[in-house]
């Protein structure tokens, strides 16, 4: 093999050579010191896809990859929500120090329009990272077509999938298990770029909950369920609030009150 | 000093415009051939014998022809059933006035970078005016120092032409009516009445002024027939005995005006640049709107890009000629059917490129199955701005991320409008109520300068919800959930964590009186639930994700 070719070989990157192990390869931290120890490349992988096997949603991905999201939200580049589960809820991420204008949700019908989606916001180089989750499906093309899309638009790819694909193979260049015992998260790294995996980190991805009390159930505050409380008059008039007011106030006044009522948001 | 372009073959060449791109490459090559060599201005029709005899016929009668066509014997004004008789293969269209008017205008468009003065004039029959084919009239004569020399300008104005699937003829004129009557004749022959100036002189003298005396000898040879009025007033200047302009124009001015009427003598006067023109100039219009119809119908998708193409070509030059962009395109798919398919494309950049526009369009045009044949299709683009020119930094420091929602809207053409959303934190005590969600997505450029609007409304925000942490995924509606006085239970046991946060708001409108709580299951998720005090319900409201 002519020295070219290996020069060649040595520039790519995915080439893993065992005696440039302190090469700093491109690669953010994840803010949490004890999981940047055990990555190879000191943080989350750029240009690369970082699959994230759950048992079930949220038990603290949000969580893990915020540092991550905060850090790239102060700069430029959109961060993007391809089908989350739920609905993100601003005040939360905001106090996690994320820029919500740069946050942008997609929602897709099918798996195909996802990982559509997923393709054009990653290698658009408009959009410093991507956080996909895919339902519980074998998707090996899929996964491939990702790690190039998040290769050539040099993001942080993040795919959210069931944990029952762990034994499955994966283009993923990090993949990580994560499941929660006894108040904290553990998380076992089955694959890594850069060197060997297999390592296990425990995380407190909730630190604030030392600050929370726990109660015994005795103590519990003692709420009745049964609608009717039977001692106390106003508790009673409570359970429908629009007939309070109306009995106090006039009548005019009243039906501006339902109506204002009827477009206040109902949660039921 | 008038330019006026002719176009002999307008009325085909409008209607064959939107069938294929075969015929555009074709005209195309052979006129850049010719005007390279000969630079006549005059397209020779070398290359015709490649389509199909054609005409466009109107009222039962020829009205226009191709090369092919005319070889066999086919003229103007004949009826159909000789024209077969000449030619058993000709094929024979309607003519199309709207798209005729729609293509001069395209082309006055095109053509307004060159001269902001020009007329239109479409092929006419009135009282005094008879004008057999269509015509633009430039005013040249302002145009000059910018173009140094009537040779550049020219050069300009064929090269903008040969673009485009049109034969035309110049001539140029002290008058917009001499120039139309030169273009009758090679361009080498109204050339001559322009003296011809050293590039270094042009300096000093940037106006080359057409010589009056030339264009009037050129004209004086022009026969009686050409003139641009109605045929029943040559007939009469033909019965005296005339067969030149040169020889009617020698008459004195008050004899032709009691002999031959005072149309004819204002048109004398006005040909021999001695009367000024009404001026009615070509006015660009405020918006876009343009429709094509297909002589055949089209049955695919694939069959629709050529004329997206051209229309969107079209809106380019149209915006680039306004100086506006557009934020929203709007496409119509008329079927046989009478059913009409119209979608709207929201473009994101203040820049104007048609491949863009066209990318846009064709992941729109995926979303929709045609049911029947394609009749028709149009696009309308009304809702523009100002082009406004950004200041680029000379030195990229933007980071790694270009700053670009390009891709929102390629995703939100595909999978449509509103899977695309913002959230966006507000100053609301009810949990439901702080998180708000918009389709409106925030320009990233925009929101930089904004910045420091930014910090102030974050430690505002810090304000509220420094002191709890919220969780990050909630539920669209709170889900009700089992209590037995001893446990929560939904899915399995809930267990309280932590003490309660009592959140009332709205009282006056409708009361939410809740305590809140976290609770964490049994498989070690963390949910965010609360006691309705009005309800006397628990329910479950997020999850700390």
């Amino acid at each position: 093999m002519s020295s070219a070719a290996i020069t060649q070989l040595l520039q790519n990157n995915s080439i893993w050579q065992a005696s440039q192990k302190s090469v700093r390869r491109p690669a953010l931290s994840t803010g949490y010191a004890s999981l940047d120890k055990q990555l190879h490349y000191r943080g989350w992988p750029k240009g690369a896809v970082t699959e994230l096997l759950l048992p079930r949603n949220g038990i603290g991905e949000i969580r893990l990859v915020c540092p991550l999201l905060a850090k790239l939200s102060s700069q430029t580049g959109y961060i993007c929500w391809i089908n989350p589960p739920f609905r993100p809820y601003a005040p939360a991420l905001s106090h996690q120090q994320i820029d919500l204008t740069k946050l942008i949700i997609i929602r897709a019908k099918s798996t195909q329009d996802t990982i559509w989606a997923a393709q054009q916001a990653m290698a658009s180089k408009a959009c410093s990272a991507a956080l996909i989750w895919l339902p519980k499906k074998t998707l090996t093309n899929e996964m491939r077509k990702l790690t190039l899309a998040a290769k050539n638009g040099n993001c942080w790819g993040f795919v959210l999938r069931d944990q029952i694909l762990q034994q499955q193979s994966s283009a993923a260049a990090l993949r990580i298990v994560m499941q929660n015992k006894q108040a904290q998260q553990n998380l076992s790294i089955i694959k890594q770029p850069g060197g060997w995996s297999g390592q296990q980190v425990k995380l407190n991805l909730f630190p604030e909950r030392a600050y929370w009390n726990a109660t015994p159930v005795n103590q519990w505050p003692v709420y009745n369920t049964s609608n009717q409380p039977k001692d106390n008059q106003q508790l009673s008039l409570k359970g429908n609030s629009n007939k309070l007011i109306t009995e106090h106030k006039p009548l005019s006044f009243a039906k501006t009150t339902l109506v204002e009522a009827a477009s206040t948001p109902s949660l039921h | 000093m008038w330019l006026s372009i002719r176009l002999p073959q307008l009325p085909l060449e409008s209607v064959l415009v939107n069938v294929n791109n075969q015929q555009k490459i074709t005209y195309s090559d052979k006129s850049i051939h010719s005007n390279k060599t000969t630079h006549s201005g005059k397209i020779a029709n070398s290359n015709e014998k490649l389509s199909p005899a054609c005409a466009i016929i109107e009222d039962n009668l020829v009205y226009c022809l191709n090369q092919e066509a005319h070889q066999r014997g086919v003229r103007i004004g004949q009826n159909v059933t000789s024209a077969f008789a000449f030619c058993d293969h000709l094929q024979l269209i309607e003519r199309n006035k709207y798209q005729e008017a729609q293509q001069l205008q395209n082309l006055a468009i095109l053509l307004y970078q060159v001269s902001s003065s020009i007329k239109i004039q479409q092929p006419q029959w009135r009282e005094n005016l008879s004008i057999q084919q269509a015509l633009l009239s430039l005013e040249i004569g302002r145009s000059l120092q910018l173009y140094r020399g009537i040779n550049n300008l020219i050069d300009v104005v064929s090269l903008l032409l040969i673009e485009e699937p049109v034969e035309f003829q110049l001539g140029i004129g002290h008058s917009e009516k001499s120039a139309r009557l030169l273009s009758h004749y090679p361009l080498a022959s109204s050339l001559q009445s322009i003296p011809s100036i050293e590039a270094k002189e042009l300096d000093n003298n940037p106006q080359a002024k057409i010589d009056f005396e030339l264009v009037n000898k050129q004209l004086e040879k022009i026969p009686v027939e050409l003139m641009e009025i109605d045929y029943k007033s040559i007939e009469k200047i033909q019965s005296v005995g005339f067969k030149t302009i040169g020889e009617l124009a020698h008459l004195p001015e008050s004899a032709i005006r009691k002999r031959f009427g005072v149309d004819t003598y204002r048109y004398l006067m006005q040909l021999f640049a001695k009367l000024a023109d009404p001026e009615d100039y070509f006015v660009p219009p405020e918006s876009f709107y343009q429709k094509v119809e297909f002589i055949d119908v089209v049955h695919h998708r694939q069959g629709l890009l050529f004329p997206i193409k051209r229309l969107t070509q079209q809106l380019c030059q149209f915006l680039r000629l306004k100086q506006k962009s557009c934020q929203s395109l709007y496409w119509e798919l008329f079927d046989s059917e009478k059913n009409t398919i119209g979608f709207e494309i929201l473009i994101s950049e203040s820049l104007i490129d048609s491949k863009v526009y066209i990318e846009l369009t064709q992941l729109n045009l995926e979303r929709y199955t045609l049911h029947a044949p394609i009749e028709a299709i149009a696009l309308t683009a009304n809702k523009l701005n100002e082009l406004t020119s950004e200041s680029k930094s000379l030195f990229e420091d933007s980071g790694d991320f270009k700053q670009d929602n390009h891709f929102i809207h390629k995703i939100r053409a595909k999978l449509g409008n509103n899977s695309c959303y913002q959230i966006a934190q507000r100053q609301e005590h009810v949990p439901e109520l702080a998180s708000s969600y918009s389709m409106e997505i925030n320009d990233s450029r925009l929101v930089q300068e904004a910045s420091h609007h930014k910090y102030i409304s974050l430690s505002l925000a810090l304000d509220i919800n420094q002191q709890t942490s919220r969780p990050a995924w909630l539920f669209e509606k709170p889900k009700p959930i089992q209590f037995n006085q001893r446990k929560l239970l939904w899915k399995g046991e809930l267990q309280i964590i932590s003490s309660q946060e009592k959140i009332t708001s709205y009282w006056w409108k409708k009361n939410v009186a809740r305590d809140y709580f976290l609770a964490e299951h049994q498989d070690g998720t963390i949910y965010w639930v609360f006691f309705d005090q009005e309800k006397r319900q628990w329910f479950l409201h997020g999850i700390y994700g």
